[in-house]
C-alpha cells in the first residue's frame, strides 16, 4: 500500500455519513525494528476533514508559531479536523476508507507532528 | 480525562486515551505528509539523493500498517503529478527500466537514519536505484565536456 | 575592503534583479514618462525582496533547504509544478533577453551588429558557469555592475530640478492615463520581487557555505545589496526624468537609456556606463541560467550546484547548458528582447504568491530555524506583502490587457 493511497481519500462512516477527506497520515515510531533508525513507523491514525486546502502546510502543528493572520486564518479552515484513530478502520478500497465510529467520539488532532 | 489533559501536553499520556488525540508516549510522532512527503533525500556523504514522492507501507496481519520503503523517482512522481504529464512521466521511466513491469524506485526505510528538515540515510546515493538517469546523463553528456572532472575552488 | 566583497551575493543579485536589460529600459522610460511619480513603486518593492529575501538567505543558511525545496516541500508536487513550468519560463526567456542585452552592450562599444555578437555572448556565458567558481564570479560582476554608480555622477552634473517633488506627488501626468500608470506601478513592483532573485540568493547561500554563524553576513548582503539595487535603479529613473521626460522623447532602445549619461560626462562617462550594463546584463544572465538550474534541480531532488565537481550534478550542469544554448538560438532570431521580457513579466503573475507564500511559512517553522523564527514585525510586514503579491498577481494580465502593454 502507498502512502498517496490513503492521502485525499473519502472517508465515509459504517452508517454512510461523509466526514470528509485524509487530509494526512500520522505515524509513531513504534513499530517492529528496522534497520539503523530503530523502530519503524507505524500508522497511529488519519487525519480527516473538510477542505484540504493548506491542510499540509504546518499551521495545525505547534512548531509552527506564525504569522498570525495566516495561522488563524488555516485554524479556523480545518476547525473541523479530526483524528481518526487506526483501529476505527473497517474497509479500504480504491480512494475510499470505511470507519466505524461515530463522529462526536472523534477529537481534534494534537499540535504535533 | 486526566489522561487526555495528558495527550495534549505533547503526547505524553499513557495508553488508550492517548490514542484518542493521536499523541502517543511509545515513540516519535509525525504526520507522514507533512513531514515525510516531497522532502529531499540525503545521503551519506552529504549528495543530493532525490526527493521523497511516496511512501511504501506493509500491512501485517494483524494491527497497522508501518512503512516500509520511500518512494523516487520518475516511476513514483508520475502518479502524484497526475494527467498526461504523469502519463509522460511514467513513459519516461519505463524506457529506463527495460525490465517487464518496472515497479518504482524503493529505498528500503532501514537506511533512514534522521527525520528532520531533510531525510538522511546510511548509505551513498550510487548504491540506490534513483540514480539511474544522474548516472546516465554523467556518462553520455557531461564527461564527454572537458573539465567535468574539476574541482571547484 | 575585503569586508565589503563579503556582501557581493546581496548586490550581484539586486543587480541582477533590478538593473537587468528589461529593467534599465522600463526604468528610463519610467522616468522619461512619469518623471519620479513612480519611484514610490521601486521603494515598496524593495522593502518587500528585502524581507523576503533575508528569510530565504536565513532558512538556507541554517538548514541547507533553498527556496524551491520549500515550495516543493509546503505546495505538494503538483501546485510545485506549475510554479516550476512557470518559473522556469520566466529564467528562460529573462536569460535569452540578457544575452541579446550584452550582446547590445557590445554592439553599443564596438559598433558591431548585436546579431554577430550573440553566440559568442552565450558561449562565454556557458563558460563561466561551467569553469567559474562561484563567489569569484560573484565578486567580479557585483563589483564590475557598481560601474553604474555613474548614473548618480551625470544626475548631479545635470542639475536636475523638481525630482523630488514629482517623487511626492505620485499619479500619472496629464498625458498618460491612470490603467498605463498602474501597469507601469506593479511592472516596477514585479521586478523588484521576481522569483528569480530569491531562488539566486537562497541557493547562492548554500554556494557560499554559509550556516547559523553567517547570519550577520547574510544580513548584510540583504540589508546593502537590494537597495543599492534600487538607489541605482532610481538613479537611472532621475537622469531619464531630468533629459528626456522635458523633451517629450520616449525609450525603445538600450542606446537610449545612455543618453543622459552621454550629455552629462560625455566618451568617459559613456564608456564606464557600458563597462557597468555589460557586468550587469552579463551577471543578469548568470543569474537567470544558474536559477533555471537550481529550480528544476531542486523540485526534482537531483544535485545541483558549482561547490561540487560538475560530473557531480551532471543534470544541472545539463539543464544550464541547454537553457544557455537555446536561450542564445531564440535571440538569435532577432526578436526584440524588451518585448521578450514583457512576457515573461505575464508569467511572474502565476509564480509570485506560489514562490513567497512557502518562504513564509517555512520561516516560522522552529523544526527549521529553531530560535531564529521571524519576529512579530517581520510576519507583519511580510504578511502584507503577501496580500500585496496575491493583488499584484491578479492585476497585472487584465492591466496589460487594457493598456495594450503600457502603449
Amino acid at each position: 500500500m502507498r502512502l498517496t493511497d490513503l492521502l485525499d481519500a473519502d472517508v465515509v462512516e459504517l452508517g454512510g455519513g461523509t466526514l470528509g477527506h485524509v487530509h494526512d497520515v500520522r505515524l509513531v515510531q513504534d513499530g517492529p525494528p528496522l534497520g539503523s533508525v530503530g523502530a519503524t513507523f507505524r500508522i497511529s491514525g488519519l487525519i480527516v476533514g473538510g477542505t484540504s486546502f493548506g491542510a499540509r502546510l504546518g499551521f495545525a502543528r505547534a512548531a509552527v508559531r506564525g504569522p498570525w493572520l495566516l495561522k488563524r486564518l488555516f485554524r479556523r479552515l480545518h476547525a473541523d479536523a479530526r483524528f481518526v484513530p487506526w483501529s476505527a478502520v473497517r474497509g479500504l478500497t480504491e480512494g475510499r476508507i470505511v470507519i466505524e465510529a461515530r463522529a462526536d467520539d472523534l477529537r481534534a488532532p494534537d499540535p504535533i507532528g | 480525562m486526566a489522561g487526555r489533559t495528558e495527550g495534549l501536553a505533547g503526547g505524553q499520556s499513557g495508553g488508550r486515551s492517548g490514542d484518542q488525540s493521536g499523541g502517543h508516549r511509545g515513540g516519535r510522532t509525525i504526520d507522514a505528509g507533512l513531514r515525510l512527503l516531497d522532502r529531499q533525500l540525503i545521503d551519506v556523504d552529504g549528495m543530493l539523493a532525490g526527493k521523497v514522492d511516496d511512501l511504501e507501507l506493509t500491512m501485517p496481519a494483524e494491527g497497522a500498517p508501518y512503512v516500509t520503503a520511500i518512494l523516487a523517482g520518475p516511476g513514483s512522481l508520475s502518479r502524484r503529478v497526475g494527467g498526461r504529464l504523469g502519463a509522460k512521466i511514467e513513459a519516461l521511466h519505463r524506457r529506463l527500466h527495460p525490465s517487464e513491469a518496472p515497479g518504482p524506485a524503493s529505498v528500503s526505510w532501514g537506511v533512514v537514519t534522521d527525520v528532520g528538515s531533510s531525510i538522511r540515510l546510511s548509505v551513498g546515493k550510487a548504491s540506490l536505484p534513483v540514480d539511474t538517469l544522474e548516472q546516465w546523463t554523467r556518462e553520455h553528456i557531461i564527461d564527454r565536456i572537458p573539465g567535468s572532472d574539476r574541482a571547484p575552488d | 575592503m575585503k569586508r565589503f566583497t563579503e556582501i557581493t551575493l546581496g548586490i550581484l543579485t539586486a543587480i541582477g534583479g533590478f538593473v537587468d536589460i528589461g529593467d534599465l529600459v522600463a526604468n528610463a522610460e519610467t522616468g522619461a514618462r512619469f518623471r519620479m511619480g513612480l519611484a514610490w513603486a521601486v521603494v515598496v518593492g524593495v522593502v518587500g525582496i528585502v524581507v523576503y529575501a533575508e528569510m530565504a538567505g536565513r532558512v538556507a543558511a541554517v538548514s541547507g533547504r533553498p527556496v524551491f525545496d520549500l515550495v516543493r516541500e509546503r505546495l505538494g508536487a503538483r501546485v510545485a509544478l506549475a510554479n516550476l513550468l512557470a518559473s522556469f519560463f520566466i529564467n528562460f526567456l529573462t536569460l535569452a533577453a540578457e544575452i541579446a542585452g550584452v550582446a547590445l552592450a557590445l554592439e553599443l562599444a564596438s559598433s558591431v551588429n548585436y546579431l554577430l555578437w550573440i553566440p559568442l555572448v552565450a558561449a562565454l556565458v556557458w563558460l563561466v558557469l561551467w569553469r567559474g567558481s562561484f563567489v569569484p564570479m560573484e565578486r567580479v560582476f557585483g563589483l564590475l555592475g557598481l560601474a553604474l554608480v555613474v548614473f548618480g555622477v551625470a544626475l548631479w552634473h545635470l542639475h536636475p530640478e523638481g525630482l523630488l517633488a514629482s517623487a511626492m506627488h505620485p499619479g500619472p501626468p496629464t498625458n498618460e492615463s491612470w490603467g498605463t500608470y498602474l501597469f507601469f506601478a506593479v511592472a516596477l513592483f514585479g521586478a523588484t520581487m521576481t522569483p528569480y532573485e530569491v531562488f539566486f540568493f537562497s541557493s547562492g547561500a548554500v554556494e557560499e557555505r554559509w550556516t547559523r554563524r553567517d547570519l550577520n553576513v547574510e544580513r548584510a548582503n540583504v540589508l546593502i545589496g537590494f537597495p543599492l539595487g534600487g538607489a541605482l535603479s532610481l538613479l537611472l529613473m532621475g537622469t531619464t526624468a531630468t533629459v528626456l521626460a522635458p523633451r517629450g522623447i520616449t525609450v525603445e532602445h538600450l542606446s537610449q537609456v545612455g543618453l543622459p549619461v552621454a550629455l552629462a560626462l560625455g566618451k568617459v562617462g559613456l564608456a564606464v556606463l557600458l563597462v557597468g550594463i555589460f557586468a550587469a546584463t552579463f551577471g543578469a544572465a548568470l543569474e537567470t541560467a544558474l536559477s533555471g538550474g537550481y529550480t528544476v534541480s531542486q523540485y526534482f531532488g537531483w544535485q545541483w550546484g558549482k561547490f561540487v565537481r560538475p560530473n557531480k550534478a551532471p543534470r544541472f550542469h545539463l539543464v544550464v547548458l541547454l537553457a544557455t544554448g537555446l536561450g542564445g538560438l531564440l535571440m538569435l532570431t532577432a526578436v526584440d528582447p524588451i518585448k521578450v521580457t514583457e512576457y515573461s513579466i505575464v508569467l511572474a503573475a502565476a509564480a509570485l504568491p506560489l514562490t513567497y507564500f512557502p518562504i513564509l511559512i517555512v520561516a516560522n517553522d522552529r523544526d527549521y530555524l529553531g530560535d531564529r523564527v521571524n519576529g512579530r514585525v517581520t510576519n507583519a510586514i511580510a504578511t502584507v506583502y503577501l496580500g500585496l503579491l496575491v493583488v499584484v498577481a491578479t492585476a497585472t494580465i487584465p492591466l496589460m490587457i487594457m493598456t495594450k502593454g503600457g502603449a
